[in-house]
């Protein structure tokens, strides 16, 4: 009980009615009050703890990753591919977009996140083929490279992404892919043959 | 002899002396295994940084062959080194400084010896064997899978019976022949960090094992969504009674004697254990925010999360507000300095932690690198220091050289110590929100503005740092085994046995506290003055001479707590909605599988994608609960070191897989991922195989017998498969294998049977069943499990 000397005198816990006098190996225990921030903050989280419980648990899954998924990919969707009319995977629409750049960098960007692993970070190609030749291997014209982005080829060699992309994003990966050709950028040697059909730089020579 | 002080009660006199040679022991193994698990988590470190490095010394140069070498070294892959870090850092380090402070303290706070110097050795000598066969198996990949609880099942049961009936009956009739009245609080946190480790280990490591000539294997009795949530009650809750309560059992004992000061709240002790024992148990599904675990048992993670931040802070307030009247001290006397910068790391990590539960926080620091941040702020600032602070204190009273070898040299690895924390958290909380924010950046087209292999590049100077900073810890940590050594030189010849005296405790005892006076004015104010004296917690008094009664009450509350969640979570089947086309693993896959489970593949890829924007452009369509009911154990991950795998399969062709594990950097500039060549080379365990089907098949997988019997030629059949669609795609060429330089080509892998194809037929099948559509009703499911899908890849 007594007061150890070496406490300076102002130290409220030196109180000696607060001393409970227990003593185990020589610890000794004060019996201070709790500090009132700490009950409040205690009973403040408690309560609210509660209340979010008892949202949470309500129907709406209203802290749902889910719900919330769904309007956002519905946004997106509307704000970027919005204004643009229902697009076919077919030559006419794919060079056309292949032709506007606000449009291939969605492409691009595609490009970058997806393919480049295996045709490079520009398309010159490592495992996969070079897209900037002139030349393809399961390619004749521009839709087809929307249906190997789509299906994939050779028993998964060229992975099917067709899961993976809305309709459109697949337009514009197929049209930036198509404004490749002829790039001409050092990598793999071309491999397959030459498609009659001109389009990207072949088609300007 | 040295009497001490007499109790109320009257029984005879006995003598005794205290067991101090178990607890040099303990401090020992604690110092050599904390050098070991930091060294580990240095090399670990190291790894991350290697690739890039040898990348830029380039092709054909003598550094890339050096790293090369080094980095294609299976035993000692970051995917099986990780697991032995946190193991030893946890279990070695922590569990002898707890053991030590255990043993030192116990017997002091009941004037009494351990109950047997017998079990004491036993305790000591198993725990070690414990960890050396951890040592060993988890380079060698023997592995259940599962974070902090990887050791295989026989090591398990060692540890159930070591912890349990060494420690714990020790302990406990330590307690029942004590001499001391009533129980101090270092005590109750002993008993609930006795009681509820053996509750998590146990149920956490169910499992059925897989018996075969030379294989430790076994699988957990839980899959997917039911296992995640069993692993993160179990890896939640480990934080909380292995690394926390005994800690806090630990400061209670250390601190006030260090400081020579009366703990600042009798009755604050009392409320936080006991809201830290019910609170705790709550909070585990945090761990799985987002994840396909159901929404309500989000909720609960998170609310019990957030509600136990105060509890925890009691510990920290009781610990800082004990020096009041001592701060003076701190600055001379270095095991207080320990203590301090302890004990403000507790209270940083326990307002942390919360924060991260809350799911918004945690949609952007979940998966990155800021939980890494987080956990050593716990493990090197709260349980090193502690342990260390304790060290210092102990080492001139077990070695009784009545004064430490050197002050100035402790004080010296106090501020490497922290320097070195500081340095390791700073850049890697840094790296935690770069990546946070980089992976969920969209732009204005809808698409990923980083693919993930950039954002690993921005994280390589943080890296450094972070290895920089774990260097200087483990200076500081050398230091301090320098002063350790030097202390012990300094021995006596012989150490002394003080021997005490105290009377036994009677069972008779009219000394319990009365309730406190209070004078009754009106019948509201009676009410008000009513819950004014309970919460004065006079009547706790009493409870504390019954040891039985806590160890009940400590049970009674994890049990509850858990039985409110995992009830629901294995009864209740709409958390699970079945998916039709989910079918089990061919046994090729199922073979893979386990393969992805011994290199630690987990511990760098998740297999979870969050219903998020962003990560569903990344990876794919979110994860469902039902494509992982034959996940025995889950692989859901809690770190994406590398991309996440969830919807790995058909991504890539088999040959890319094959040539990315030869050398990942070749397809993936900027990845950090070691090559796996010993896959190419190692063959498949054919053998093995069916015994793994009947194991799952046990578990309740739908295998048919038919499955069991022709499980052998199935995997054959599909490794032959893979195989030719690699050469197919190869121009029926082999794979070249490379000079450890890289530059030339010294042969080709003869890529038959060998594990690499196994792995890749794993890869390839990963969240592919989802978009299949489900068989007709006819078809038996596990019909088409045993048959090698017709391709070579989905």
């Amino acid at each position: 009980m007594s007061r150890d000397p070496r406490t300076p005198k102002t130290d409220p816990a030196s109180d000696a009615t607060r001393d409970t006098g227990h003593n185990y190996d020589g610890i000794r225990e004060y019996d201070n009050p709790l500090p009132g921030w700490w009950v409040w903050s205690f009973w403040i989280t408690i309560i609210w703890g509660f209340i979010y419980i008892f949202f949470a648990f309500l129907p709406p899954k209203m802290f749902s990753g889910e719900t919330s998924l769904e309007t956002e990919k519905a946004e997106m969707t509307a704000r970027v591919f919005g204004a643009l009319p229902d697009l076919q995977l077919d030559d006419a629409t794919i060079l056309q977009y292949s032709q506007k750049p606000e449009w291939t960098a969605i492409g691009r960007s595609m490009f970058q996140a997806n393919c480049v692993s295996c045709h490079a970070s520009d398309g010159q190609g490592s495992v996969g083929p070079n897209l900037t030749d002139n030349a393809y291997i399961n390619v004749k014209t521009p839709a087809d490279i929307a249906d190997v982005i789509a299906n994939g080829r050779k028993n998964g060699a060229m992975p099917a992404w067709g899961k993976f992309f809305e309709k459109k994003e697949q337009v514009m990966l197929a049209a930036y892919v198509a404004s490749l050709r002829g790039e001409s950028r050092p990598g793999k040697a071309a491999e397959g043959e030459v498609p009659a059909m001109p389009w990207g730089k072949a088609a300007e020579k | 002899m040295i009497p001490i002080q007499p109790q109320l009660s009257s029984g005879r006199l006995e003598r005794f002396s205290y067991d101090d040679a178990i607890v040099r022991k303990f401090t020992l193994a604690m110092g050599i295994w904390g050098l070991v698990a930091f060294a580990v988590g240095l090399l670990a470190a190291v790894e991350l940084l290697l690739p890039p490095l040898r990348d830029r010394m380039g092709e054909g140069t003598v550094g890339y062959g050096v790293v090369d070498t080094l980095l294609s070294i299976p035993y000692l892959q970051f995917g099986r080194l990780r697991p032995l870090h946190t193991n030893a850092a946890i279990f070695a380090f922590a569990g002898n400084a707890v053991f030590a402070a255990v043993y030192y303290s116990t017997q002091r706070l009941c004037k009494a010896r351990m109950w047997s110097d017998k079990l004491s050795a036993l305790h000591f000598w198993g725990w070690q064997l414990i960890i050396v066969l951890a040592a060993l198996t988890l380079p060698l990949g023997i592995t259940q899978g599962k974070e902090y609880a990887e050791l295989e099942w026989p090591i398990d049961l060692l540890i159930a019976v070591v912890w349990l009936f060494f420690f714990g009956t020790n302990f406990f009739m330590t307690l029942a022949k004590r001499r001391e009245r009533h129980m101090y609080v270092a005590l109750w946190f002993y008993i609930a960090t006795i009681v509820a480790v053996t509750v998590l280990h146990v149920f956490n490591n169910l499992v059925v094992p897989v018996f075969g000539a030379t294989l430790v294997k076994s699988y957990p009795i839980y899959a997917g969504v039911q296992d995640a949530f069993m692993q993160w009650w179990y890896g939640h809750n480990a934080v909380a009674f292995f690394l926390t309560t005994p800690f806090l059992g630990l400061m209670y004992y250390f601190l006030p004697k260090a400081a020579e000061r009366p703990v600042f709240s009798y009755r604050l002790s009392i409320i936080h254990f006991w809201s830290i024992v019910f609170i705790y148990i709550w909070a585990g599904p945090h761990h799985l925010h987002y994840t396909a675990i159901p929404e309500w048992c989000q909720a609960l993670g998170m609310a019990f999360s957030v509600m136990l931040w105060m509890p925890s802070w009691g510990g920290m307030l009781n610990g800082l507000l004990t020096l009041r009247g001592a701060w003076h001290k701190v600055a001379s006397e270095p095991v207080l300095k320990f203590f301090v910068v302890g004990i403000t790391f507790y209270g940083m990590a326990t307002f942390e932690g919360p924060m991260m539960s809350i799911k918004s926080v945690n949609a952007m620091t979940h998966y990155t690198d800021y939980t890494i941040a987080h956990v050593h702020g716990g493990a090197l600032g709260w349980n090193g220091m502690m342990a260390f602070g304790m060290m210092y204190w102990l080492l001139p009273r077990l070695f009784q050289t009545g004064r430490l070898y050197s002050k100035k040299l402790a004080a010296t690895h106090f501020w490497l110590a922290t320097a070195g924390i500081l340095l390791y958290i700073l850049p890697i909380y840094v790296a935690g929100l770069m990546q946070g924010s980089m992976w969920r950046q969209l732009d204005a087209g809808g698409q990923i503005v980083h693919p993930f292999m950039k954002v690993m590049t921005a994280m390589q100077p943080m890296y450094a740092l972070r290895a920089v900073g774990g260097t200087v810890f483990i200076l500081g940590a050398l230091v301090g085994a320098w002063n350790f050594f030097k202390t012990w030189q300094m021995r006596p010849a012989a150490y002394e046995v003080p021997v005490y005296e105290a009377p036994a405790l009677t069972k008779e005892y009219d000394g319990d506290d009365a309730a406190p006076e209070a004078n009754h004015l009106g019948p509201v104010i009676d009410a008000a003055k009513d819950i004014s004296i309970f919460s004065t917690m006079w009547w706790h008094r009493r409870w504390e001479r019954f040891p039985v009664m806590f160890t009940w009450l400590v049970l009674a509350g994890v049990l509850i707590a858990t039985a409110f969640e995992l009830v629901p979570m294995f009864l209740i089947r709409s958390n699970v909605p079945t998916i039709a086309s989910v079918k089990p693993y061919t046994p090729l896959e199922l073979y893979g599988r386990d393969l992805y489970i011994s290199e630690g593949c987990y511990n760098c890829h998740s297999q979870m994608i969050r219903p998020m924007l962003a990560e569903v452009k990344r990876y794919g369509e979110y994860s469902k609960p039902g494509e992982f009911v034959y996940d025995h154990p889950f692989q859901w991950g809690s770190r994406r070191i590398g991309p996440d795998l969830a919807r790995e399969g058909g991504r890539q062709s088999n040959a890319w897989h094959l040539i990315h594990l030869r050398n990942p950097t070749q397809l993936s500039t900027g990845s950090i991922m070691p090559p796996y060549r010993h896959l190419l080379e190692g063959k498949i365990d054919y053998d093995s195989i069916p015994l793994r089907v009947k194991a799952m098949q046990h578990l309740g997988v739908p295998y048919t017998d038919a499955d069991y019997a022709k499980a052998k030629e199935s995997a054959k059949a599909q490794a032959a498969q893979m195989l030719k669609n690699f050469m197919d795609s190869n121009g029926n060429k082999p794979l070249d294998m490379l000079s450890h330089d890289g530059a030339s080509v010294i042969g080709t892998y003869d890529l038959t049977d060998t594990q690499s194809l196994a792995l890749v037929a794993y890869l390839q099948r990963m969240g592919t069943d989802l978009s299949k559509t489900a068989p007709a009703a006819s078809a038996t499911p596990a019909a088409s499990a045993a048959t090698p899908p017709a391709q070579g890849s989905h």
